[in-house]
């Protein structure tokens, strides 16, 4: 039985996407290390990032996101929305 | 115009409203220019269709649904016993006068070849307990059964005869046949007949009239025991097995007494009891019929009496065991065991015991048929299941019997890439190896039934005629030609165009 | 009538059917548990035996059915909304939740999307209720 392939749509003999990111030296970081700034939202999160501050990419702005330990295991850049929500306006030439 | 009567049928047809119809004739002279008057003329009378308006104000409301009146669906079993229902019997077809009745004098009379005889109609309650008639035979027909005398008929006569009687070289000898052949060929009645002269000889006939009944998990099914889980018992269609011998061989049950201890069945069974009142608590009790049909299985098998049951003990009469369709249980069955895989066929204890017949001695060593008998095991032709292995096991059958050695390069064996049932090959194999010349048990035959001769089909369609419902001159020529029609005299086809021709005629 | 699991069958209802009414059992499920006690798959309610109709009971309430499952389901969708992930957002706002278009017909989706679970009982009068509620809503998203 595999994990349920919404979970992994990616393949499971390529395990997770491991990628280089500038991580600080020592961990747990000290207090007042910067956030980690990065476009890789694809980056699966991993355990050693619960507890640091990244700044993700939405397609416009780097976005602030905190790790917890229920994020490890999914992507950076499901939680960051890369759409706005829609809203009517009222159009002003009627 | 078109014509009010239908030309099928004679009736005359409702008429039509004249709206929808086109104007007549006469209709277009009178109005040549305007339609609608003689229309709206036509439509005056009162009684008549109502004329579809136009430009008529017509309200969106929409009507409420009135709620639809149903009727009760039929109550439960009803419709399955009106599709089960056998009717043996015709008033409105003429009565055959010289028609004899099955006797233990007539049924090995060789002059009787090729005419009817009628079932008698006291031995008709055995045949319906035993379940010897299937609804689609046609029995319904005619004014009451009777079965051609065919070849076979009468070699099955006289085996029966010979098994039965008081000396002889067949006395108390067992005849082990599977009976194969075409759809419609007369499997089934052969049984019957077998079963009908069985009956006359005071034989035990022990049936099973559907084995796909036991295979398609329709009846409850539990492991036999604790000890060996892998087993399975089916006590519902045992008991159901047991009351069918109950009321089949009544008269000769209640003259058999007990002559062996049970001790499965414990404080149940006393001395001089007789074997009818031991087999109807299985009956009542479902939970514990299938030890009282092994208990009145050895009795009815016993040579001789136990110490204590010397009482009143009389030898056993020979048995008949028939059984209809044997390809369903040749294969897995749709119970599931434990582990939600399907069951073998031959893991049912039922089918085991019935199997295990074919061979000439038990696991044991004992004769499995010491007091003679006959089996009858058929295939089916309309309704079975392709079961390699069993065709193999057939043609095997049919080799050997031919002469065919084993050993012998034309000797069929199975292809190794089709996966035969190795358990299914066993069971017809063994009766070979086993077998001992010294024994009086012949070993397992195959016994194909194919079309009637030519008498036999002008004696069949007389019997048509004389019952009134063949209005032909039976002719030779005419019977040659319905012999051909019927595939080379396959009864169940000779017996359709029998009851064609009486539509046409 | 017989009780499995606190509920009571009309002795006429098939086993197998009755044991599908249980929220989270299905044919596999009902199949294999028959096959674990032997009864035949057309066995009628009526026809259990005492001991049956207490090892099915017994093997029930083992099982993650009904409310513990519904509970489940929503304890998962709750997990996703709480975490902050795209999933949870979607399923938060009743739009599809894999990747499916919503710039035409997503009028099922809200009724679909199990983050409202408890409200789907019956498919007729809520599923209108949706498809009304699409046409008369001007910003249904």
């Amino acid at each position: 039985m595999f994990p349920t392939r919404a979970l992994f749509s990616r393949s499971v003999w390529k395990g997770p996407n491991i990628v280089p990111l500038p991580l600080p030296r020592k961990l747990p970081a000290p207090p007042g290390t910067p956030p980690i700034k990065t476009q890789k939202r694809s980056a699966t999160i991993l355990p050693n990032f619960v507890g640091l501050k990244f700044q993700v990419h939405n397609g416009k702005i780097y976005q602030d996101v905190v790790i917890t330990e229920e994020m490890v295991g999914r992507k950076l850049g499901e939680f960051v929305a890369t759409r706005k929500r829609f809203t009517y306006k009222q159009s002003k030439n009627k | 115009m078109v014509s009010s009567f239908c030309w099928s049928c004679l009736t005359r047809l409702p008429t039509a409203p004249r709206a929808i119809l086109p104007p007549t004739l006469t209709a277009q002279r009178v109005a040549a220019f305007h339609s609608s008057t003689p229309l709206l003329a036509g439509a005056k009378k009162k009684g008549d269709l109502p004329v579809a308006k136009y430009r008529q104000a017509k309200s969106a409301k929409m009507k409420k649904k009135k709620p639809v009146e149903r009727t009760r669906p039929p109550a439960v079993g009803e419709r399955r016993a009106l599709r089960k229902r056998i009717v043996l019997s015709n008033p409105n077809a003429l009565e055959v006068e010289d028609m004899q009745d099955l006797s233990a004098e007539n049924m090995v009379d060789a002059r009787l070849r090729g005419s009817i005889l009628g079932l008698p109609v006291p031995m008709l309650d055995q045949l319906r307990a035993v379940q010897a008639f299937k609804p689609k035979q046609g029995w319904s027909i005619f004014r009451r059964p009777g079965t051609v005398v065919r070849r076979e008929t009468l070699e099955l006569g006289r085996l029966i005869d010979g098994i039965s009687a008081e000396e002889g070289e067949n006395k108390g000898k067992v005849v082990r046949k599977i009976i194969t052949g075409v759809k419609g060929s007369g499997k089934s009645v052969h049984m019957l007949q077998a079963m009908s002269m069985a009956f006359t000889k005071e034989w035990v006939v022990i049936t099973v009239p559907e084995a796909q009944d036991l295979v398609i998990a329709n009846t409850a099914y539990a492991p036999l025991s604790d000890e060996n889980p892998n087993v399975y018992v089916q006590n519902d269609a045992t008991a159901a097995l047991l009351s069918r011998i109950v009321t089949a061989n009544q008269k000769v049950l209640s003259k058999l007494t007990v002559s062996q201890p049970h001790p499965a069945l414990k404080t149940a069974v006393k001395p001089g009891m007789t074997l009818e009142a031991l087999a109807k608590p299985g009956i009542q009790d479902p939970a514990v019929a299938w030890s009282v049909f092994q208990a009145l299985w050895t009795e009815l098998t016993a040579t001789a009496p136990a110490a204590g049951f010397e009482k009143g003990f009389k030898p056993r009469p020979p048995m008949l065991v028939t059984l209809d369709n044997l390809a369903h249980w040749m294969k897995e069955t749709k119970y599931n065991n434990i582990d939600c895989k399907p069951i073998h066929a031959h893991d049912l204890v039922f089918v085991q015991h019935f199997l295990s017949l074919l061979k000439p001695s038990t696991e044991a060593g004992k004769p499995s048929l010491p007091n003679g008998g006959l089996i009858l095991y058929a295939t089916s032709g309309s309704n079975s299941p392709t079961v390699y292995g069993f065709e193999v096991a057939l043609q095997q059958l049919a080799a050997r019997q031919a002469g065919i050695k084993p050993s012998s390069p034309e000797f069929p064996q199975p292809d190794p890439y089709l996966n035969a049932d190795k358990r299914v090959l066993a069971v017809f194999n063994d009766s070979a190896s086993t077998k001992s010349p010294a024994s009086k048990d012949r070993s397992l035959e195959l016994q194909t039934i194919g079309g009637l001769t030519r008498d036999e089909a002008q004696g069949f369609m007389e019997y048509f005629a004389r019952s009134g419902l063949l209005r032909e001159n039976i002719t030779d020529t005419w019977v040659g030609e319905k012999w051909s029609l019927a595939g080379g005299g396959v009864i169940g086809e000779l017996e359709k165009l029998g009851r064609r021709l009486r539509v046409i005629a | 009538m017989v009780f499995i699991l606190g509920v009571n069958f009309p002795e006429r209802n098939l086993v197998k059917k009755s044991l599908e009414s249980f929220f989270g059992i299905g044919n596999l499920t009902s199949t294999r548990l028959l096959a674990r006690f032997h009864i035949h798959p057309t066995c009628k309610v009526g026809d259990l035996a005492n001991k049956q109709v207490l090892d099915i009971t017994a093997a029930l309430s083992d099982m993650k059915i009904e409310n513990d499952l519904r509970r489940q389901y929503l304890d998962n969708i709750k997990r996703l909304k709480e975490t902050g992930t795209y999933r949870g957002r979607r399923h938060a706002l009743g739009l599809p939740v894999r990747g499916q278009r919503t710039r035409s017909q997503v009028g099922l989706h809200p009724y679909l999307n199990i983050s409202n679970y408890d409200t789907r009982g019956c498919w007729s009068t809520s599923l209108v209720d949706v498809v009304v509620g699409y046409y008369t809503k001007q910003e249904f998203y």
